[in-house]
């Protein structure tokens, strides 16, 4: 099922808006990421399409049906929240169960289809234990089951995996993909942990701020981030930032063209800092000293000082000495130029 | 070293003379019951007559309709306490997950209830349920230990613990609210309503004053107010008033051995509270 | 669900749910609480009217100015020291007992309860029969230690301590229970502590103990009095509906019973059971007062 957001607006509290003006549309079968940092209106955007919350303006859209003053319970939806939310005092079965004991189904009925779930989330072979009984990884399989008892248009999840360690993370994380490729149903996953959200989804929604910073597919964040806020906080390494005039008496700022007049703000990521000019770089560097570098396994990490600012870098493997002066090069898809309200300027 | 070992012997001591205090009446009690009127009242006391007398039970609980008794006791402790629980349970719901106007009032108003000695109020309810033509009546026993405030505040805050998102999730599940406090939150709670339900079984079956006023008709008695007016019927027969005091004292005994953990529980619970 | 503004229909949901406590205890419990108030100040009532006339503080001054009221409140008063301080203290030390034989604690425990769970009516008449000047156990062993015997339920000198040990006995488990909980929310690592330092038993006591447990010890008192305040039950059993030998056992509640229910006097009743309302509501409000402020659980 199709979702679609159409100027939703959310304020909590009079004076300030949670969520600003949203207009989004999530593709039927698609599973699209909510990324962004703590606080910034994942779990809200998540709740208003539950129906838990209700926007302060605006509709929301299933099929192009306006769902904006639906109940969670007749949405059709099903949800996995971040914490506590099997039914303590159940079984593993009977939490599966649950929704269609509410719906009324049979009782032959619906545990022949929590055993089928249950075999879907590999937990087949725990079913009358109490959930208490599990382990983090298997209590939240046991919830992802119940979210798709009752055949859901929509699955919704919470930041499934916040409570477990980084193996099983990446193990349930294939897991919720797998999943949702055999059921084809359309999916919104909701994370903090940007590299989760690039490794599974279709999509990612990049929130902060009360607004959508970005929407689209998870290389293009990477490759094209629409602004400096997208830019820093997609990637595994930090985004090298300085003021642009740093660069007004380079050759650099010649190579750039005019688009280097409308930018304030230069990013380069410490992975696209090299020390040999190719295809791929501007053919112009600047120079720098090394302060500090330290290696572990093959990469090594590396500070230079450039103008007074610091300058991280990452994947150098040529050895040289600190203090060495020594020409930088920037490789093209990883250096931004963002005007003064962060866009970024290569994107036009 | 021994003197340590000394302190323990004699502290030791002490607990189990303690314990034999507080058990003795109880063995005393069912000693009694067992002797004729005349061993009862040898001196020195025999501490268990040689051929007990189990007739005596037999024989107190037909010198007055006992079974009567044990009837009405049993009608009015099953049913005040499961209206006293079915009440609290509803409101206790509606205090911790339901949004309302008025809530913080209406919580403060019925708190009051709380501070009030039940003593104070008989006047004014013996009044009400006469002009209601209810003395007598089974009504008159339950109707007014049917609610109570002090259940309700216990139950809300084991609601409270409870974490929203159970509500939610059962919200999503397509449970009414109905359904999700009688098949989620109640078993989920099910530890503190137990305990909550016991207390209030032994406090139901134990009451005697409200009783003894509202029921002046000796059909309608129940337990205790039969036994407290049972030296009438058979004067100073000892034996068959210690039967009689047995009736009242071994249901409640039995339920405590067999549910001691749940009333410790609520005790614990409750006891800090008011 | 989570942000939706309070509506009539919610709160009408939500009364629904509420309906029956609030019916109920409004009959049986506020309407009374503030008629209770208002038969106080009636000068004349009549029960089958259910009518009151004049206003004023005739029944106030009627009990300020009766000797049986002087001798209730007198016993009332008797009675709470006599039990409350005593109880509290032999708990205490119960529960100290108990903590330190922790195999057998269960054991003791469930004995030390068993008098809190049965009927005050049914188990004060073993105790008349305990009590018994003659036959009774309690002068058979005064006997033994060569004391001559006692006329507990007789001699109205004795009348007090009788009710004293009985409620004493009555109610210690209660108590046990609650210091048991308070004596293990104590953390162990101060007791370990205080002994490297070199402190004695007797030192951990009055130096971590009684202050860690003191809020119990104080909401333990409080709750004992004001239990006591209420007593009855046993005085009814102990002297066959009546307040004992030359009214030596009265006490506000059995004042209140006996202009109520035997004099049929509701007025008078009504302002004793004002009196009671405001002592025991003093005490409620030491309790919360306290508890807000210096019991953390
Ligand atoms: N029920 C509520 N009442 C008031 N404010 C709320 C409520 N729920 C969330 N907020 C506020 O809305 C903002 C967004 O919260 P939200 O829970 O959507 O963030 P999030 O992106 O899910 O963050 P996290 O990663 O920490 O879960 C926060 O500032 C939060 O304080
Ligand atoms: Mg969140």
């Amino acid at each position: 099922m199709q979702v679609r957001f159409s100027h939703i607006s959310l304020a909590f509290t009079p004076d300030k808006d949670t969520l600003h003006d949203l207009n989004f549309t999530i593709n039927d079968g698609e599973l699209v990421c909510l990324l962004g940092p703590s606080g910034g209106g994942k779990s809200t955007t998540l709740n208003l399409i539950s129906g838990l919350l209700v926007p302060t303006k605006g509709k929301v859209l299933f099929d192009n049906q306006d769902v904006t003053k639906m109940g969670p319970s007749e949405r059709k939806i099903g949800m996995v929240f971040q914490n506590y939310s099997l039914y303590p005092h159940l079984t593993v079965e009977n939490n599966i169960a649950f929704p269609l004991k509410i719906a009324h189904w049979k009782k032959a009925d619906r545990l022949a289809r929590a055993a089928k779930l249950a075999k879907l989330v590999h937990v087949e072979d725990q079913l009358q234990k109490n959930v208490n009984e599990l382990s983090g990884g298997q209590q939240q399989r046991v919830a992802i089951a119940r979210a798709l008892a009752k055949d859901p248009n929509i699955l919704l999840l919470d930041e499934p995996l916040s409570n477990l360690d980084a193996r099983l993370r990446m193990e349930m994380r294939e897991e919720i993909r797998r999943i949702q490729q055999e059921t084809k149903i359309t999916t919104v996953f909701v994370t903090h942990d940007q590299s989760e959200a690039m490794h599974i989804s279709d999509s990612v929604m990049v929130l902060h701020n009360a607004q959508i910073q970005q929407y689209s597919k998870p290389n293009e964040l990477y490759d094209h981030p629409a602004n400096q806020f997208v830019a820093s906080f997609i990637g595994d390494n930090p985004l090298n930032t300085f003021d642009r005039s740093l660069l007004d008496d380079t050759e650099l700022k010649e190579e750039l063209g005019e688009v280097y007049d409308k930018a304030t703000t230069v990013g380069v990521r410490a992975e696209n800092i090299v020390l040999t000019k190719s295809e791929d770089t501007y053919q112009h560097g600047v120079r720098c000293k090394l302060l500090k570098s330290h290696r572990y396994g093959l990469i090594s990490t590396r500070l230079y000082s450039f103008k007074g600012i610091e300058l991280d870098a990452t994947g150098l493997t040529e050895i040289h000495d600190i203090n060495e002066e020594v020409e930088i090069y920037f490789q093209k898809r990883g250096f931004f130029l963002f005007d003064a309200s962060g866009n970024n300027l290569f994107l036009e | 070293m021994t003197k340590r070992k000394l302190a323990n012997i004699l502290f030791f001591l002490i607990l189990v003379l303690g314990a034999l205090i507080m058990v003795f009446p109880f063995f005393w009690m069912i000693s009694t019951s067992v002797k004729t009127p005349s061993e009862a009242a040898q001196v020195p006391p025999m501490l268990w007559p040689k051929h007990p007398h189990w007739v005596n039970f037999v024989n107190a609980f037909h010198a007055a309709p006992f079974g009567r008794y044990l009837v009405n006791s049993l009608i009015v402790t099953v049913c005040t306490t499961a209206a006293q629980m079915f009440t609290s349970i509803l409101a206790a719901f509606a205090f911790s997950k339901l949004k309302f106007w008025g809530k913080n009032l209406i919580f403060m108003i019925f708190l009051t209830t709380m501070m009030v000695p039940i003593e104070m109020l008989i006047i004014p309810n013996y009044v009400t349920l006469s002009e209601t033509h209810l003395m007598n009546t089974y009504l008159a026993l339950i109707l007014p230990w049917a609610a109570s405030f002090f259940t309700v505040f216990t139950l809300r805050q084991a609601f409270n613990a409870v974490p929203p998102q159970v509500y939610y999730a059962a919200k999503i599940d397509g449970a009414s609210d109905w359904k999700y406090l009688w098949t989620v939150l109640v078993p989920i709670c099910r530890s503190s309503i137990v305990a909550m339900t016991i207390l209030e079984v032994i406090s139901s079956w134990n009451d005697f004053m409200w009783p003894m006023i509202v029921t002046n008709d000796p059909n309608m008695r129940t337990l205790p107010v039969a036994v407290a007016s049972f030296t009438n019927d058979v004067g100073t027969n000892y034996p068959y008033m210690m039967a009689a005091a047995t009736f009242v004292i071994i249901p409640m005994i039995i339920l405590y051995v067999i549910l001691e953990k749940y009333i410790i529980q609520g005790i614990t619970k409750g006891g800090l509270v008011g | 669900m989570i942000n939706q503004k309070i509506s009539w229909k919610q709160t009408l949901h939500a009364l629904l749910y509420l309906a029956p406590m609030m019916i109920l205890l409004s009959i049986f419990f506020l309407y009374p609480i503030i008629s209770t108030f208002i038969l106080s100040v009636f000068k004349k009532y009549n029960f089958y009217t259910n009518a009151g006339q004049g206003i004023g503080f005739d029944n106030f001054a009627y009990l300020w100015h009766d000797p049986m009221f002087h001798q209730a409140v007198k016993n009332t008063f008797i009675f709470v020291l006599g039990v409350v301080p005593a109880s509290i203290i032999i708990s205490l030390g119960i529960a100290l007992l108990l903590n330190r034989f922790s195999k057998v604690r269960g054991f003791f425990q469930t004995l030390y309860f068993l008098p809190y769970v049965t009927s005050t009516v049914a188990i004060a008449m073993v105790w008349t029969w305990i009590y018994h000047s003659d036959y009774g156990v309690l002068n058979f062993i005064l006997k033994l230690f060569h004391l001559p015997p006692v006329g507990w339920l007789t001699d109205p000198h004795y009348t007090m301590l009788t009710l004293i040990i009985f409620s004493i006995w009555k109610n210690l488990g209660l108590n046990i229970i609650l210091f048991l909980v308070a004596l293990n929310s104590v953390p162990k690592q101060y007791y370990l502590s205080a002994s490297i330092d070199g402190a004695t038993p007797w030192q951990q006591f009055t130096n971590i103990t009684v202050p860690l447990i003191s809020p119990t010890t104080f909401l333990l008192t409080i709750n004992a009095m004001i239990a006591s305040f209420k007593v009855f039950d046993q005085i009814y059993v102990f002297y066959h509906n009546t307040a004992g030998p030359n009214n030596s056992g009265m006490t506000i509640v059995y004042y209140l019973y006996q202009k109520f229910y035997v004099e049929n006097n509701y007025t008078v009743a009504s302002a004793a059971g004002t009196v009671l309302f405001v002592i025991i509501l003093l005490a409620t409000l030491l309790q919360n007062y306290v508890s807000k402020h210096y019991v953390h659980y």
